[in-house]
C-alpha cells in the first residue's frame, strides 16, 4: 500500500498540469488567508474616543485621570440609559408573559408599549402596528429585549473595567486602557454593522478611475477593484468549497444508500435523482435564489439543492460495478467480512472518482455563482465578489465610447476568475490521470 | 432495446409529474403572503388591512392544504394557464411561445460551427497525439473550459462590436426591426433569417445574421472545449483498437484508416455530448442572451428573476425542463439505435 501510495504521489508530482494547478491554487490560498494584510479593510474609527487614544499614545502620570475621565464620558454617552432601558423592558416582558397567560388584556399591553414609546425607549411603530400584527410585534419586542439585555451587561462589565483602571499605574495602566478602548471599538463596529466583505466607497464619482499607486487595479462604481479582487478570493473559495463539499456529501449519501440497499429504495432514490436532473441547472439555481431571496447564503443553498445528482449517480454506479468485480467476489468467497471488503476494496475504488469529480466541479460552480452575481441575483450590492465587479464592468464597457478606456475594470477580476478556475480544472485533470487505472501503464 | 424504450416511455409521465411537484414546491416556499402579492396590484396591496388579506387569501385558495393547491395548479397547467407575465405583459405561455423561436434560431446557427470545428479539433489532436499541435489544442480546450461565459461574451462584444463594429448586440437594427414589425412582412417560421429570405429581403437577412454571429462566437468556445475533449479521448481509445491495427497492417493509407475506420466509431460517444449541447442551447443561454441584449428564453428568465416576476420564472423553468426531458429521451433512444453494443446489451 505504501509503495503504491508513493508511486501515486510521484506520478502526481511529475505531472506538469498538477504542478501548475497546485501552484495557482496555493497562490490563491495565500491571498485568501492574508487578505486583511494585503488589502487592509478601512476600519471605521470612533471619533469620540480619539482624545483618549491620543492621550494614551503620549502617556504620562498626570494624564491618567484625564484618560479615565474621557473613557467615563464615553461610557456615559453610550451606556447611560442602558440600565433604565433594561429595567423598563424587563417589566414589559413580564407584561407580555402575563398577556400570554391571559392575565392582561391586549389593551393593557398596548398601553404599556405606549408608555415606552413615549419615553423614546422603543420606536413608535411598535405601538402603531400593534393591532395589525400583534404576533410579529411581540416577536420583535423580544429581540429588542435581548439586544438591550446584552447592552446592559456590556455596560456593567466596561464600567467595572474603567473603575479597575483607577487602581493601577504605569505600563499596566496603558495596557489595560488600550484594552478598554479596543473593547469600545469592537462594540462600535458591531453596532454599525461593519463587515470587511463589503467594499467601501473610495471616491464620489461613479465613473471608473484608471489604476494609480493607491488603487493599483483602478476604481469602478466607487469601489477599489484591488480590494474587491483580494477579498473576492475568500468569497470564491467559500462558495466553491462549501457548495461542492455539501452537495458531494448529499450525493454520496443518496447514491450509496441506493446501491447498498437496492430494491424499491434504490428505484425511488434514483428516480428522484432523475427528476432533479431533468431541471436545467443554471435556471433552477436562478429561480430558487430568487425565491429564497437574494444573497450569498441563499445562492449557495440553491446551488447545493440542484448540485448533488452527478455524485449520487457516480457513486451508485461505481459501487454496483465494484460489487461485481472478481476480486471482491473472491474476497467474499474467502469469507472476508463485509466491513473489511467495503473499507479495503470497494471504498478506494469508488471514492476517488467522486473526489476527482468534486475537484472538477469546484471551478464550474464558482463560474455559475459568479454568473448569478453577474445577473444581480447572487451577492448583494457592494459585496466583494468577482462576478459583481464584472457586472459593474459590463455597464461601463458596453456603454463606453472608447473600448479600451475601461479595460482595467474587466481585466483584473477577469484574470483572477479565469486563473482560479484553471487551477481547479488542472488539478482535477491531473488527479484523474493519476488515479485512473486505465492510465497505469 | 424495445423494452428499454418502453421503460423510458413509461417513466416519462412520472418524471414530468416529479418536475411539476418540485417547481410547485419551490413556488410555495414564497409563503402565502408573497404569493398573494403576485395576484394583487402592488398599490392596492399596500393599502389592504389584515382582514382584507385574509379574505383574499381564502378567495385564491392560498390557505388550502398543499395537495389541494397542487391539484388546482396542475389543472390550470393542463389548460395552458401559467399565469400572467409582468415582464412580458402577456400570459406566460404566450410570452414563452413568442421568445422560443429566437432561442431556436441562435441554437441552429451555433450548432454547425460548434460541432464541425469541435470534432475537427478533437480528431486532429488525437491523430497528432502528444505533439505540439495536441498540446496547443489541449491548452485551447483548457482555457475555453475555464473561461466564464460572461467574461468571454463581454470580450467578444468589446472586440467585434465596439472595436471593429462588425457584430452589434440586439436582434436586429432599428430600420430592419421596423420592417419586420410592419404588416407587409410575413412571419412564416418566426426565425428572422429564414423569414427574411422567404420575404425576399436579403438586406434583412444579412442584418439578422450580423446580429447572431457575435453570440455564436461567445457560446462556441466552451462547447468546442467540451466536444473536442470527448472526441479526442474517444478517438485515442479507438486508435488503440485491434481493427485499426489490422487496417494499418493491411497497408491502408493513414488517411483512410482515420477517416473510414476510426472516426466513425470514435464519434459514437460524441453524439451524447452533441445532444446535450443542443439541449443546453435550447434551454436558455442565459448569460450570452443577456450580454448581447437578445430576445429569448434565457434573457426572459433572467429579466423575470431580476424583477421578481415569479409566474414567468416558474413558466420558463417548467418549459425548459420539459425540453430537457424530451431531449434526453431522444438522445438515449438514438444512442441505443446507433451503438449496437447497447442495442444488444
Amino acid at each position: 500500500m505504501s509503495e503504491e501510495f508513493k508511486r501515486t504521489l510521484k506520478r502526481f508530482f511529475t505531472n506538469p498540469s498538477a504542478l501548475i494547478g497546485v501552484t495557482i491554487l496555493i497562490f490563491f490560498i495565500i491571498i485568501a488567508i492574508f487578505a486583511p494584510w494585503i488589502a487592509p479593510p478601512k476600519i471605521p474609527v470612533n471619533k469620540n474616543l480619539e482624545k483618549a487614544r491620543n492621550l494614551l499614545e503620549n502617556y504620562s502620570e498626570e494624564n491618567k485621570y484625564l484618560i479615565i475621565n474621557e473613557l467615563k464620558n464615553f461610557w456615559d454617552d453610550t451606556y447611560f440609559f442602558a440600565e433604565d432601558d433594561y429595567i423598563e423592558l424587563s417589566n414589559l416582558m413580564e407584561t407580555i408573559a402575563k398577556f400570554h397567560n391571559k392575565e392582561v388584556s391586549s389593551n393593557e399591553l398596548k398601553a404599556h408599549i405606549k408608555e415606552l414609546t413615549d419615553y423614546y425607549i422603543l420606536n413608535i411603530t411598535y405601538y402603531e402596528k400593534f393591532d395589525e400584527e400583534t404576533n410579529k410585534v411581540i416577536k420583535n419586542l423580544k429581540k429588542e429585549y435581548n439586544k438591550i439585555e446584552k447592552k446592559y451587561k456590556e455596560s456593567v462589565i466596561s464600567l467595572n473595567l474603567i473603575n479597575e483602571l483607577e487602581k493601577i499605574d504605569g505600563e499596566e495602566f496603558v495596557k489595560q486602557a488600550i484594552k478598554v478602548v479596543s473593547r469600545f471599538d469592537k462594540n462600535f463596529h458591531e453596532a454599525i454593522g461593519f463587515n470587511p466583505y463589503i467594499m467601501p466607497n473610495v471616491t464620489t464619482t461613479r465613473t471608473p478611475i484608471p489604476p494609480s499607486k493607491e488603487h493599483p487595479f483602478g476604481i469602478v462604481n466607487q469601489k477599489d477593484i484591488f480590494y474587491g479582487v483580494i477579498w473576492g478570493t475568500r468569497t470564491a473559495f467559500e462558495i466553491g468549497l462549501v457548495v461542492v463539499a455539501i452537495s458531494t456529501v448529499i450525493g454520496l449519501f443518496i447514491g450509496s444508500v441506493a446501491a447498498y440497499f437496492g430494491g424499491w429504495l434504490e428505484e425511488v432514490l434514483m428516480r428522484i435523482t432523475d427528476i432533479f436532473m431533468s431541471i436545467p441547472f443554471m435556471l433552477a439555481a436562478m429561480v430558487l435564489t430568487t425565491i429564497l431571496g437574494l444573497g450569498i447564503k441563499n445562492m449557495m443553498i440553491a446551488l447545493i439543492v440542484f448540485g448533488w445528482m452527478v455524485t449520487a449517480r457516480l457513486i451508485r454506479g461505481n459501487i454496483l460495478q465494484a460489487k461485481n468485480e472478481q476480486y471482491v467476489m473472491a474476497a467474499k468467497a474467502l469469507g472476508v467480512s463485509d466491513f473489511f471488503i467495503i473499507v479495503k476494496h470497494i471504498l478506494p475504488n469508488t471514492i476517488f472518482p467522486v473526489l476527482i469529480n468534486a475537484t472538477m466541479r469546484i471551478g464550474s460552480m464558482v463560474i455559475t455563482a459568479a454568473a448569478l452575481s453577474f445577473l444581480g441575483l447572487g451577492a448583494p450590492q457592494g459585496y466583494a465578489d468577482w462576478g459583481s465587479i464584472l457586472s459593474y464592468s459590463r455597464d461601463w464597457i458596453i456603454g463606453g465610447t472608447n473600448p479600451t478606456q475601461y479595460w482595467f475594470t474587466i481585466l483584473y477580476p477577469g484574470i483572477a476568475m479565469i486563473l482560479f478556475v484553471i487551477g481547479w480544472n488542472l488539478l482535477g485533470d491531473a488527479l484523474r490521470d493519476v488515479f485512473d487505472p486505465r492510465m497505469r501503464h | 432495446m424495445t423494452t428499454y424504450i418502453i421503460r423510458r416511455l413509461l417513466l416519462l409521465p412520472l418524471i414530468i409529474l416529479g418536475v411539476t411537484l418540485i417547481v410547485f414546491s419551490m413556488s410555495q416556499l414564497l409563503g402565502p403572503l408573497k404569493l398573494l402579492s403576485t395576484y394583487v396590484d402592488p398599490n392596492t396591496y399596500a393599502k389592504m388591512s389584515e382582514r382584507d388579506i385574509q379574505i383574499l387569501m381564502k378567495q385564491y385558495g392560498l390557505t388550502d392544504p398543499f395537495p389541494v393547491r397542487y391539484g388546482k395548479w396542475v389543472k390550470n397547467l393542463l389548460k395552458g394557464d401559467l399565469g400572467w407575465s409582468v415582464v412580458g405583459k402577456e400570459p406566460v405561455l404566450d410570452a414563452l411561445i413568442h421568445r422560443f423561436p429566437y432561442t431556436i434560431e441562435l441554437a441552429l446557427y451555433a450548432l454547425f460551427p460548434i460541432i464541425g470545428v469541435g470534432i475537427w479539433l478533437g480528431v486532429t489532436a488525437a491523430v497528432h497525439h502528444n505533439s505540439f499541435i495536441d498540446q496547443f489544442i489541449r491548452i485551447f480546450a483548457l482555457i475555453g473550459w475555464s473561461l466564464p461565459d460572461f467574461v468571454w461574451a463581454i470580450l467578444v462584444l468589446l472586440i467585434f462590436y465596439i472595436g471593429l463594429g462588425w457584430f452589434p448586440p440586439g436582434n436586429l437594427s432599428i430600420w430592419a426591426n421596423q420592417i419586420v414589425k410592419s404588416a407587409s412582412f410575413k412571419n412564416y417560421t418566426h426565425l428572422l433569417t429564414i423569414d427574411a429570405l422567404l420575404n425576399g429581403r436579403i438586406d434583412i437577412f444579412w442584418d439578422a445574421l450580423r446580429h447572431i454571429i457575435g453570440p455564436v462566437i461567445a457560446i462556441s468556445w466552451l462547447w468546442w472545449a467540451n466536444l473536442l475533449r470527448i472526441t479526442r479521448s474517444s478517438m485515442l481509445e479507438v486508435l488503440r483498437k485491434d481493427y485499426v491495427r489490422t487496417a494499418r497492417s493491411k497497408g491502408l493509407p493513414e488517411k483512410v484508416v482515420i477517416n473510414k475506420h476510426a472516426r466513425k466509431n470514435a464519434l459514437i460517444p460524441v453524439v451524447t455530448t452533441a445532444g446535450q449541447m443542443v439541449i443546453g442551447l435550447l434551454t436558455g443561454v442565459v448569460i450570452v442572451e443577456m450580454v448581447f441584449v437578445r430576445t429569448g428564453l434565457g434573457s426572459f428568465a433572467a429579466t423575470a428573476a431580476q424583477q421578481l416576476d415569479y409566474a414567468s420564472i416558474m413558466g420558463v423553468l417548467l418549459f425548459t425542463s420539459l425540453l430537457l426531458i424530451i431531449g434526453n429521451l431522444i438522445i438515449d433512444i438514438s444512442y441505443a439505435i446507433i451503438d449496437p453494443r447497447i442495442r444488444l446489451g
